[in-house]
C-alpha cells in the first residue's frame, strides 16, 4: 500500500509538472499577435555620433518609431491617403499613412497600432537637423557626421531600435528619400 | 498490495493521466472554425486523396489565389495548395517533404515571397503551419527551424503546455468540434467572393540592404534537389499581390537563381502576364489587393493550367471516373460555399 502511495505520488507529480511547465513563460491567453513582440521601446532620440535625431517631427507632433500611432495620426490630421493591410489570418491591420511629403507605416502590436517607419518623401519636410530630399550626401555628413552603415546608395545612421537612412537611389550622392524606421 | 498489484495499479494510473491529458488537451487546442479558419490548412491535406498532378506550397499567396477546381474543371488537372498563413520557406520544404511521403506529384509550385523572411517570425503563426502536420521526421525538423525564442519543442509534442491557459477562453466551437473538425477549404484553398477594390496601395519603401537571407537561398535550394530527386518540376511563381511589395531587386535575384538552375518563374506581377490572365484590381480582390477573390483565383487559375498543359504538357484526367467522382463532389461544395458567400454579401 505504502509502495502504491508512492507511485501514485510519483505519477501525479510528474503530470502536474508537465502540464503546469512553461505557466510562468506564457501567461498570454488563446492566439498571440502576429508581431514580434520585441519591437515595444521608443527609439532615444540621440545617435551614436551625438547629431542625429531618430525622431520626426511633423507640425509639432513628434513621430517616434515604435511609438503608438494613433494619437499621432489624430495629431496630424486626415492624412491625404490611407491603405489597409489586414493581418493574414489574424485581427490586426498594417496601416500607410501618406501626407503632404511624408508617409508613416504602422504595425500592430497586440491590439495597439505602433510606427513603423516615416519615409519623407520630397524636399516641402526637413529633418531636424535641416536635411531635405535634394540635399546631397556630403551636406548629410557635415550636419550628422560619419554614418554607421552606408553603401554606395544609401547612408544610415542607428540607434537601439531605430535608423535613419539617407537614400540616393540614382547613385549620384543626391538624396532621394530619407527613412526612419526600426531597427 | 502485492506487487503485481502495485505495478498494475500504477499502469491503470498512468494511463489515466495519459488519456485524461490527452483528452483534456483536445478540449483546449483551438479549432479553428470561427475566426482564424487558415489554422486548418495544413490538417486539411491529409483529407485528400493523394493524387496530385500539382502541389502548391507558400504562404497565403497561393491558398487564396490558384484554384484548384478551376484547374481541374478545365484543364482535368488534379491539384492541391498546401499552404497556410506567413508559411515560412523551410516550414514550406517540410511541407513539401511531408506531403512527398504520400504522393509524387508532377509538378511543385512555390510562391517565392517567403524568402524576404529569414528568420523565425511569430509563434501564432508557428502554430498553424506545424500543428496540423502528422509526426514525422519533418514535422520534428519543421519545428526545430521555426521555434521563436520562447517557444520549446515539448509544447509541440505535448501541445497543452501552450493552449492550457485557453480554459478561460473555451466557445461552443471546441465542445462542437472536439471530434473533429469540418474546415471550408477546396483541395487547399480558401475562397472568398467579396469584393474591395485595390486603391492606394503605396510604392515599397527603399530598403538598405535587398538581399534574401543565407537560410532561404538553402531551403529555396532543397526544395529544388528534393524535386529533381523525385523527377517532379519545381516551378517558382509570384502571385499577383501588390502587398507587401515585391521589389524588383529582389525579383531579379529569383530571375537569376531560376535562369541557374533552368527553372520556370513565373511573376504574374509582370505587367504582359498580368495582362493576359486579365486580373483587374477593381473586381478580382476582396481586401484590396493584397490577395485574389475567387474571380481572381480562378483567372490566375485560367492562365496556368493553359501553361501547365501547353509547357509542362501536364495530362487532362477528367476521363477517369474516381477522380473525376472525387472531383466533383469538391466542385459541388466549391460552388454551394460560392453562392452562400454571395447570398450573405447580397
Amino acid at each position: 500500500m505504502k509502495q502504491f502511495r508512492m507511485i501514485t505520488g510519483v505519477v501525479l507529480t510528474a503530470f502536474a509538472v508537465c502540464a503546469f511547465t512553461g505557466c510562468g513563460e506564457d501567461e498570454s491567453s488563446g492566439i498571440s499577435s502576429v508581431v514580434n513582440s520585441s519591437v515595444t521601446e521608443e527609439s532615444s532620440n540621440v545617435s551614436s555620433t551625438g547629431e542625429v535625431s531618430f525622431t520626426y517631427t511633423a507640425g509639432g507632433t513628434a513621430i517616434a518609431i515604435s511609438a503608438e500611432s494613433d494619437p499621432i495620426i489624430v495629431a496630424l490630421g486626415e492624412p491625404v491617403s490611407t491603405f489597409e493591410a489586414p493581418s493574414c489570418a489574424f485581427e490586426g491591420t498594417s496601416y500607410t499613412y501618406t501626407y503632404n511629403g511624408f508617409i508613416i507605416e504602422t504595425y500592430p502590436d497586440n491590439g495597439v497600432n505602433r510606427v513603423y517607419a516615416v519615409t519623407l518623401v520630397d524636399n516641402t519636410v526637413q529633418t531636424a537637423e535641416g536635411i531635405k530630399v535634394g540635399d546631397s550626401l556630403e551636406a548629410v555628413h557635415t550636419v550628422c557626421g560619419a554614418p554607421d552603415n552606408s553603401s554606395h546608395f544609401f547612408d544610415m545612421y542607428t540607434t537601439e531600435g531605430a535608423a535613419v537612412q539617407f537614400f540616393c537611389q540614382n547613385g549620384d550622392g543626391i538624396v532621394t528619400s530619407i527613412v526612419y524606421t526600426y531597427h | 498490495m502485492t506487487r503485481k498489484q502495485v505495478i498494475l495499479s500504477a499502469v491503470a494510473m498512468s494511463t489515466a493521466v495519459v488519456v485524461g491529458t490527452a483528452a483534456l488537451q483536445r478540449l483546449l487546442m483551438p479549432k479553428y472554425m470561427s475566426d482564424v479558419v487558415e489554422g486548418n490548412l495544413i490538417a486539411d491535406y491529409y483529407n485528400s486523396h493523394f493524387d496530385h498532378d500539382v502541389l502548391f506550397v507558400g504562404d497565403c499567396e497561393v491558398y487564396e489565389n490558384f484554384s484548384p477546381v478551376r484547374l481541374w474543371e478545365d484543364y482535368g488537372i488534379s491539384s492541391n495548395i498546401r499552404g497556410s498563413a506567413q508559411q515560412l520557406i523551410w516550414q514550406s520544404y517540410y511541407l513539401l517533404e511531408d506531403a512527398l511521403r504520400y504522393e509524387t506529384p508532377d509538378v511543385v509550385i512555390f510562391n517565392v515571397l517567403s524568402m524576404k523572411y529569414a528568420t523565425p517570425q511569430n509563434e501564432a503563426y508557428n502554430r498553424m503551419s506545424i500543428d496540423g502536420m502528422r509526426w514525422s521526421s519533418s514535422k520534428v525538423n519543421a519545428i526545430r527551424a521555426s521555434m521563436t525564442e520562447e517557444e520549446s519543442f515539448l509544447s509541440y509534442v505535448f501541445p497543452i503546455l501552450r493552449y492550457h491557459s485557453r480554459w478561460s477562453e473555451l466557445t461552443t466551437d471546441d465542445f462542437k468540434y472536439y471530434f473533429g473538425v469540418d474546415p471550408d477549404f477546396y483541395a487547399g484553398y480558401y475562397l472568398r467572393a467579396d469584393v474591395k477594390a485595390a486603391e492606394n496601395v503605396p510604392e515599397g519603401r527603399p530598403l538598405a540592404d535587398y538581399s534574401f537571407g543565407v537560410v532561404c537561398w538553402e531551403y529555396l535550394e532543397k526544395m529544388r534537389q528534393l524535386c529533381e530527386e523525385k523527377g517532379i518540376e519545381f516551378v517558382l511563381v509570384k502571385a499577383p499581390s501588390l502587398y507587401p511589395y515585391w521589389y524588383d531587386e529582389w525579383n531579379i535575384q529569383i530571375v537569376d537563381y531560376a535562369a541557374e538552375h533552368n527553372l520556370a518563374y513565373i511573376n504574374f506581377l509582370d505587367e504582359t502576364i498580368m495582362a493576359e490572365t486579365g486580373i483587374d484590381f477593381k473586381t478580382d480582390t476582396y481586401d484590396g489587393g493584397l490577395h485574389m477573390n475567387v474571380y481572381g483565383a480562378e483567372k490566375l487559375s485560367v492562365w496556368l493550367g493553359d501553361y501547365l498543359t501547353k509547357e509542362l504538357s501536364l495530362q487532362d484526367r477528367r476521363g477517369e471516373p474516381e477522380l473525376a467522382a472525387y472531383w466533383a463532389e469538391i466542385a459541388e461544395e466549391y460552388g454551394k460555399e460560392w453562392q452562400r458567400q454571395l447570398n450573405a454579401i447580397g
